[in-house]
Order: structure tokens, then sequence, then C-alpha cells
């Protein structure tokens, strides 16, 4: 039997079949027709928080244990620390305690921020000056004390660090991004003098 | 080569320290003293706290490499500023330390012996460049064969040289040390025949012993230390204290009686003593009578209760001794409980009630007898702390708003002890650069700290106990430069890869007269990155 079809019309025919072959192998090669996964990120997945530390090198006094304070002329004492937060949009605190005492915890004898510079290492800093001279100077009871700076990147509920984010995934799990505390401690000896 | 470079450094070096010598101005002579901001001043001057001046001008720069590895702080004159500012630092430096102690049998070769026995070395001065900032040294050690180190920041020192053996007196010397000087010392202990020895008793009254760890100083008029600080042995009330010969000499000294511990309720009293006979009698504290209890509230203006005051009594007590006690914390009914001892019959002791930083009212004092069966007060009254506050400026003339405030206390005024703590504005400045604190009467230094890129100000400002309400004048704040460069140091470092400093600590001070003395105003601190490089803001026109 022959065809009724004209040569013309079979000339379209595996010219449109060649064109549906080619458009069918881009397609695959190109992936259009592979599912494609429908997750969608509704944006930039959040940085994991990276801890700020101090740098030890620049720890004023670099001694970490001060004898002696109120003998002679040494009347005043600066307490100083440096911090640096790869994070630098971070809000770094830094918090002085004096003879903190866990089973009958204080707040903080004082608090700063550190201003932002847009640089890692914050060029301000948290200077705490004892002076046993001044009203109700904190450490002017003869004896030993510990003085602490906590540098935070995070609020704290005491002295605990509170995460900064956590995410609930969809099966249920949770990721904490964490905020971070790190510390430096001085031990003085104040001894009764002229100081006072 | 390596003598041409030394001969160098010692022309650098006297460079510096000449600079350094010639550096203060005795006044400000073409500058307006009074200025509010920066128009005020001739074109490419700025108001700063003592006027208008060149802001290029009475720079000092303080420059900490790692304190940690002996680079301690170094000073450094600029006499102009560029915006690329490198700073070459000089190596470390150090008193070179002798301890010789004299022999009881001079030799024919040395009169002294290698002291190698448990020291400790404090250097405690001031920077030579920048009046007010102080620098203390200190390490315990054992001297090699009697030599030392110690290294220091630049700056003008009293060093004091105390061996653990309390039968040692102390012995200081006062040294200069200008960047990257290795400074010699010696020092020369006395043979322990030559000591000038004190012995004597501590009692209470007669021949009643104290109940209580005591120690006991001999000191100079100067109230330099002579001997060591030695216990007093608790069971006889005996002590021994180890003079240099040269007290002997000596028409009198002081014998000042302490109490180690806080919770010692002990007075403290000092004796003048004529050494040349010794001590004949025994040192007599008094009847300063038993502790007491004192109790009492401390109200605010309106009879509100101040929670988490501290409250302490200072001042005489029976027997002429000083005495403070232990400082209790109101509770949230504003009632306190204290331990004191009675006060003298005829000086009140002076109580003390501090409330805390963030309420509105503010420190007491009042004279206070103590009786000797305890006392329950009357209310406390604390007057309100005085509110300090003013407006502050964009350089182009707009309030500066999200500007931080911070009141760090420098100095008492007449009648007011020294405020203990800074105080921080409880807000920035609002929309129209306004600002308030709450403060206590003494002098205080003023920082305004923008939180975009504009440099520091500090203001100097007097709180008054007779005013409610302090205005301080208005201001504007002015521009910022930016100053970049680099930190190195004249050797490197073989664990560090690169040129400069990493980490460096750097200070930028203005040094003038204000009324007539030396101040250092700080005008930007900033820290190098881990590979030195550093950058700052400055104030400019």
């Amino acid at each position: 039997m022959e065809s009724s079809r004209s040569p013309l019309a079979k000339g379209l025919l595996v010219l449109l079949l060649r064109w549906l072959g080619l458009a069918w192998v881009v397609g695959v090669a190109g992936g259009c027709l592979v599912p494609q996964d429908d997750t969608l990120l509704e944006g930039i997945p959040q940085r994991r928080n990276r801890p700020p530390r101090i740098v030890e090198s620049q720890v004023q006094p670099p001694e970490p244990i001060i004898r002696d304070f109120g003998a002679g002329d040494l009347c005043e004492l600066d307490f100083s620390v440096i911090v640096e937060d790869p994070d630098v949009d971070d809000l770094v605190t830094v918090r002085w305690y004096l003879d903190y005492d866990s089973q009958n915890p204080t707040g903080a004898y004082r608090e700063f921020q550190l201003a932002n510079n847009g640089q890692p290492q914050r060029g301000d800093r948290a200077t705490l000056r004892i002076n046993l001279r001044a009203a109700n100077s904190p450490l002017s009871a003869p004896g030993e004390h510990l003085v602490e700076a906590l540098v935070a990147d995070t609020r704290l509920v005491g002295r605990e660090p509170v995460p900064l984010s956590q995410i609930t995934l969809d099966g249920g799990g949770v990721i904490i991004n964490p905020g971070y505390v790190v510390t430096h401690a001085w031990f003085v000896n104040t001894v009764s003098g002229e100081c006072q | 080569m390596s003598r041409l470079r030394l001969t160098l450094r010692v022309l650098l070096a006297l460079a510096v320290a000449g600079s350094g010598c010639a550096y203060l101005p005795d006044d400000p002579k073409e500058s307006t003293l009074v200025c509010r901001n920066d128009a005020e001043c001739t074109e490419g001057e700025v108001c700063f706290l003592d006027g208008c001046g060149n802001p290029g001008q009475f720079i000092v720069v303080e420059v900490t490499a790692n304190p940690r590895a002996g680079l301690h702080a170094q000073d450094f004159s600029v006499e102009n500023l560029r915006p690329q500012q490198n700073l070459e630092l000089f190596g470390r430096a150090t008193l070179q330390g002798q301890v010789r102690r004299e022999t009881l049998l001079p030799s024919p070769e040395s009169s002294t012996i290698a002291y190698s026995s448990p020291v400790s070395v404090r250097a405690s001065g001031e920077s030579l460049l920048i009046p007010g900032v102080m620098r203390r040294y200190e390490a315990s050690l054992v001297p090699d064969n009697g030599s030392f180190q110690l290294s220091v920041g630049s700056g003008s020192y009293t060093v004091t040289l105390t061996a653990e053996d309390p039968q040692v007196p102390p012995v200081s010397e006062l040294r200069v040390v200008e960047p990257g000087q290795a400074v010699p010392l010696q020092f020369v202990l006395p043979a322990s025949t030559a000591v000038t020895r004190l012995a004597g008793k501590v009692v209470r009254v007669g021949t009643t012993l104290v109940e209580a760890d005591l120690e006991v100083q001999a000191l100079d008029d100067s109230l330099r230390p002579l001997s060591q600080r030695v216990p007093v042995v608790r069971a006889t009330g005996d002590f021994l204290l180890a003079m240099p010969p040269s007290a002997a000499k000596l028409e009198h000294v002081l014998v000042q009686v302490t109490a180690p511990r806080a919770e010692t309720l002990v007075p403290q009293k000092a004796f003048t003593v004529d050494p040349r006979p010794g001590i004949t009698a025994p040192l007599e504290l008094g009847d300063y009578g038993e502790p007491v209890t004192v109790q009492g509230r401390v109200v605010n203006r309106d009879g509100q209760p101040v929670a988490n005051a501290s409250v302490y009594l200072q001042g005489k007590v029976g027997g002429g001794g000083q005495f403070r006690s232990r400082t209790a914390t109101t509770g949230t009914d504003g009632r306190f409980e204290l331990l004191s001892l009675p006060s003298h019959p005829d000086t009140p002791l002076t109580l003390y009630a501090v409330p805390p930083p963030g309420t509105s009212a503010g420190i007491t004092l009042q004279p206070t007898a103590i009786p000797r069966g305890g006392v329950t007060l009357k209310d406390i009254v604390c007057p309100d702390k005085v509110v300090a506050g003013g407006t502050l400026m964009r350089p182009e003339g707009l309030p500066a708003a999200g500007v931080r405030v911070v009141a760090e206390p420098v100095g008492e005024v007449m009648g007011w002890p020294r405020p203990a703590v800074g105080t921080e504005a409880e807000a920035a400045t609002d929309e129209d650069g306004r600002y308030r604190l709450r403060l206590d009467p003494g002098e205080y230094r003023f920082d305004f700290i923008p939180a975009e890129n504009l440099p520091r100000v500090s203001r100097f400002v007097t709180v008054l106990p007779s005013t409610e309400l302090l205005e301080v004048a208005p201001f504007t704040l002015s521009k910022g430069r930016r100053i970049t460069g680099l930190v190195t140091l004249p050797e490197t470092d073989l664990a560090n890869p690169t040129p400069g400093v990493p980490y460096a600590s750097i200070r930028f001070f203005r040094v003038v007269n204000v009324e007539g003395k030396p101040t250092a105003v700080l005008l930007a601190q900033t820290v190098a990155d881990s590979t030195g490089n550093y950058a700052a803001t400055l104030p400019t026109r």
C-alpha cells in the first residue's frame, strides 16, 4: 500500500521529528526535564557565630598576680583588655566582676560596650580604674581579691551566654547558633597603707 | 657596619629624647582658651578642651607592642602627623640589674658578693612624655649570680627591690628609661650586721595583747618604706624590723601597725619612734573597745529606701588609731547592719552611704557617734545626684544623635570623696543631641564616643555639690581624619612572618598645659591588625 502523504509532508514530518529529538537531547542534557529540588532558600543562610578573644599579649597589667596594692604610692591600678572578634558587627561587651562569688552572685561592677570600628580588632578597650582613695573603692579591704573581665558577644544571663539564635529544621532538629564568653582574671592582694 | 648602625641608633634615641624634653609648650599663646566649636578657631585649628589648636601639633603617640613578650609602652612625640604615619619602634627597654650584698668581712677583692636569693622588683613611675599616664612593672625572680633583667616601658621610675628574706631592708633607686634603652641598675644590700634593727612589742593596753594577726612596717617622713612589712608574733606581740644602716641616724621613724585581713576589727595606728635607743616601751593601740553592731536604713530625699547602697564607717577610734569597717550592702528595704568599733569619745566616725550608680540618690557622708553598746541610727538621707546634661552638635551644625557619653572620675572636690566608678549615660545622645548623666560631686572627664567614624572628644567637668542641675556648655564634634600606618620593630621576629607588629596597642594623646598644668587628653586609640597595620581617626578641620 502506498502512502497517501505527499513528499513535502513527509519532509516536514522528518524535520519536525529531528527538531523534537534535538530539543529532547538538549533538554535532558541541560537539566530542564530532570526533576528539580523544590526546596527554596528564603534568604542567605545565617553565618555561624564565631567567638571573640581577648588579645592575651595586650592584657594590662600583664602579670596575673598583683601584690601589695596599697603599699607605698601604689594607690591606683588600671585593668584593661583588648578584644578581637572576627564578626565585626557583633555587639561586644566587657563586664568587670570583682570578688564574684557563685554562691552569692552579684551583678557586674561595671560594663563597657566596645565601639564598633568595622575591624576585627576593636580599637576601643575596656579599662577599669581602681583607686583606693575613692569612696567605697571595691578593692580597699585588705586581703585577696579577684578581678575578672568577661567578654561576651551576646546577651548574658548571670554570667552565662544566651544563644544568638536557633533554627528548627523540617525534621524537628534544632541548630543553635551559640553566643560566647571569654574571661581573664587577676588576683590582687591589697594591704593597709596610706592610700585610704 | 654594626658600629655605624649603633651610632645611628644612639643618634636617633638622642633625637627622640631631645624632642621629648623640649616638647611641652609653656602656654598655647595664640590659641583661644575657651571655644565651643571649630568654627570659633582660626583656619586649620580645632577646638580642643584647652582651646583652639593645630590638630597636627602636640601629638604624642604611645605604642605598646607586646607586654607579654616584654615589649612595653614606648612614647614618641610626632611633630607633623601625616595621613600615612608608620611607627618604627625601638627594641625592648630593660633595667639591667645587679644585686650585691655587703660582706661581713671585707675581702681584698671586693666588699660585696652577688645576691642570688629570691627578690621582687617593682618599677613604678610615669611616662616621660604623657603626663598622668602611670606605669608599673614588677617581677618576682631569683638573680642569676646577682644579675637580673626587668623589661619596662619608657618612663621615669622608682625601682624598689624587696628580698624575700624579711630581715633584708628594701632598697630603691630612681631611673629614667628611654625607648629601647638598657639601663644599668645596682642595688647593694647591707650586710646583716650593718642592718639597723628595731625590736618592739605591740599591745592593746598595758600587758594585754591584741587577739588578731597584725603587721608592722617602718616608714620615713615621706612615708617611704624603711623596712619590709613583717608579722607580729601573735602569742607575744613581738616584732623585729630591719632597716638600712642610715636609719640609725634618723631622729625618728614611723612604725605603722596594720591588720592584714579585712575581717579583723582592729584600728591602724602609726607610732613615732626614735630608732637610736630603739623602742623602749610597748606600742599601745589603746582602748579601742569591742566590736558593736550598727544598724540603720538608707533612704532618698523622698524617704524611699535605697537598695544595694554600700555603707561603711571610717575614722578615729579610742586609743587614737584609724579604723574602717567592712562594707555592708543595704537590702531592698534600705536596711543595713555592720560591725564597727565605737567612735573616739571626742570625734565621731564618718558614715559613708554610697548608692549604686544607676539610682538618683547620691553619696552622703555624715558624722556618726558610735557608742560602746552599739546603735540603731536614724534614717540616713541621701541627696539626689547632680544631673549633668548638655548638647552635642555634629561638625556640620546638626544635633549629634547616638553618641555615647561616659564620665570618668579624675579627682575630688573639697569636702567630698573621689567617686570610685565611672558612669555611662543611660542612653546615647537623643535626636536633639542631648545627653544626661547623674553624678556624685567630683572632677570628671567626659568622653564622647560617636558611633560613626568621627573622632572621640573629651572635656573636663567639675560637678559641685551645691548644684542640682549642671548644664555643660554645648559644643561641636570635630571632623575626623584617618591616619593609617604600619608598626614595625628594628629586628624582625622569626616567629612572625610579617614585617609589622601584630596587635600593637596605639594611643594618640594631645599634650598641652591646661591651667598651667601639663595635661594629656586621649584623642584616639586603636589596635594594629595581625599584620601590624593600624588605622585611627583623629580630629581635623
